[in-house]
């Protein structure tokens, strides 16, 4: 096989190629504070389970549960909450999990915040606005998943300073992302929001609904242990 | 049976912190982060993210990663795994109506004034080329374009990309012709239709 020179040294590219050719600037690296950002935006992403449905089973195999333990409350688990697959194709170069999220079924959205002053909620513009006339076909697929992991990281960065500000960014989220992958996360921010807002009574509400619609996950400790701290 | 068995490693991959088959016993998405983040913001740049996109969908890419983490068995590279799941965000990326849209005003970030021969004559004239060089890119396939800039542009040898793309050399060579008789076809096009909109 003889070996392939870049075209423009090869010489024999059209005028108008390599003309284009030498305008073309190589990939840039990932600049330090770029890297910076990203690595900042990850951790906050990584305290997030991976994915809400599937990490409720994970105390069962904890307890060394039995693999038709795990099947029965992997059956049972998706029409809790949504649970984005884990059953991912063999080859690594697979669907996008969006996609296999959308042959599973759907469950009920979880309810929105509750308010206690009701205030003018802007919905979150479509990318069709930034496109003109042209239709957008948007498919739930990793961008809306960044787009509601970046959300919820900005509502978990203003519990401590202003619950309130949260509480009012959890409520959009419920709106924009009303069927969304991290629903279970907004649910608890919610819980901790509303607790520190004093309003424990709807705290506790919502706390228990949660827990009864996932019983025995990694989320009942930790609404045990949020709502045992508020009594 | 498959399912159970998947359900099985994916609840075993939970308690072991993302440690995979293959790879070093404690694999992290921050490790593959720091090992990898650099090589997947240039693979998004040769596979057509604007640069005004990069950063949000670098996210995306270790969003899956996040996500996925615990399908990779380390059957293949970890950089080919990775460039598997750039050319599928990239590819619901272009997908996207507003992609196109946003190709003719965020095609080029602000280092562009940083180049030799910065006056502004020379800018537009670059500028311009560019244009019509990401036009023409993107209308091939991501497979021959991320292959026809890593080889053309970047100066990848064919063997570094065929270990990222996990194909035999022989493919890159035949990917590689192939996107280049498509691209002067494209260029060739671009010119006819430029020039007709001159004569108007």
């Amino acid at each position: 096989m003889t070996r392939m020179r870049p075209w423009l040294e090869e010489g024999d590219a059209p005028p108008e190629v390599a003309e284009l050719l030498r305008s073309a600037r190589r990939s840039r690296p990932l600049d330090a504070a770029a890297r910076a950002r990203s690595a900042r935006r990850l951790s906050a992403l990584s305290a997030l389970p991976a994915a809400a449905g599937v990490l409720l089973w994970a105390p069962h195999a904890a307890l060394g549960a039995a693999l038709g333990a795990i099947v029965t409350t992997a059956v049972v688990a998706p029409r809790i909450l949504q649970a984005p697959a884990p059953a991912v194709p063999e080859r690594a170069s697979s669907a996008p999990s969006s996609r296999s999220g959308r042959e599973q079924g759907r469950p009920p959205a979880l309810p929105a915040p509750m308010e206690s002053a009701s205030e003018p909620v802007a919905q979150a513009a479509p990318p069709s606005s930034a496109v003109g006339r042209l239709p957008v076909v948007r498919e739930p697929g990793e961008h809306d998943l960044s787009r509601e992991a970046r959300s919820l990281e900005h509502a978990r960065e203003l519990l401590a300073r202003s619950p309130a500000e949260a509480l009012s960014l959890l409520t959009r989220h419920a709106r924009e992302f009303p069927d969304g992958t991290l629903a279970v996360e907004r649910e608890l921010l919610t819980v901790d929001a509303l607790l520190r807002l004093g309003r424990r009574s709807e705290a506790e509400a919502r706390g228990r609904a949660l827990q009864g619609r996932a019983p025995g996950s990694l989320y009942e400790r930790r609404l045990e242990k949020m709502l045992g701290g508020a009594k | 049976m498959a399912r159970v068995a998947r359900i099985h490693r994916f609840v075993a991959s939970v308690f072991t912190a993302g440690r995979t088959a293959g790879e070093a016993p404690s694999t992290t998405v921050a490790e593959i982060h720091d090992a990898h983040a650099d090589f997947v913001f240039r693979t998004l740049q040769r596979l057509g993210i604007p640069a005004s996109d990069l950063e949000d969908v670098l996210q995306e890419v270790f969003l899956v990663v996040h996500r996925r983490l615990h399908t990779f068995d380390g059957s293949s590279r970890l950089s080919t795994w990775l460039y598997g799941i750039c050319l599928r965000v990239a590819a619901a990326h272009r997908r996207r109506a507003y992609f196109r849209r946003e190709r003719a005003t965020s095609t080029f970030d602000d280092t562009i004034a940083d180049e030799p021969g910065s006056d502004p004559e020379s800018l537009a004239l670059r500028e311009e080329a560019r244009s019509r060089l990401e036009r023409a890119l993107d209308t091939l396939s991501l497979e021959k374009r991320a292959v026809f800039v890593m080889f053309e542009i970047d100066g990848l040898s064919t063997n570094q990309i065929a270990e990222i793309i996990g194909t035999p050399v022989g493919t890159v060579y035949s990917r590689l012709s192939v996107a280049r008789a498509d691209f002067a076809r494209a260029v060739e096009r671009q010119a006819k239709r430029d020039g007709q909109r001159r004569r108007r």
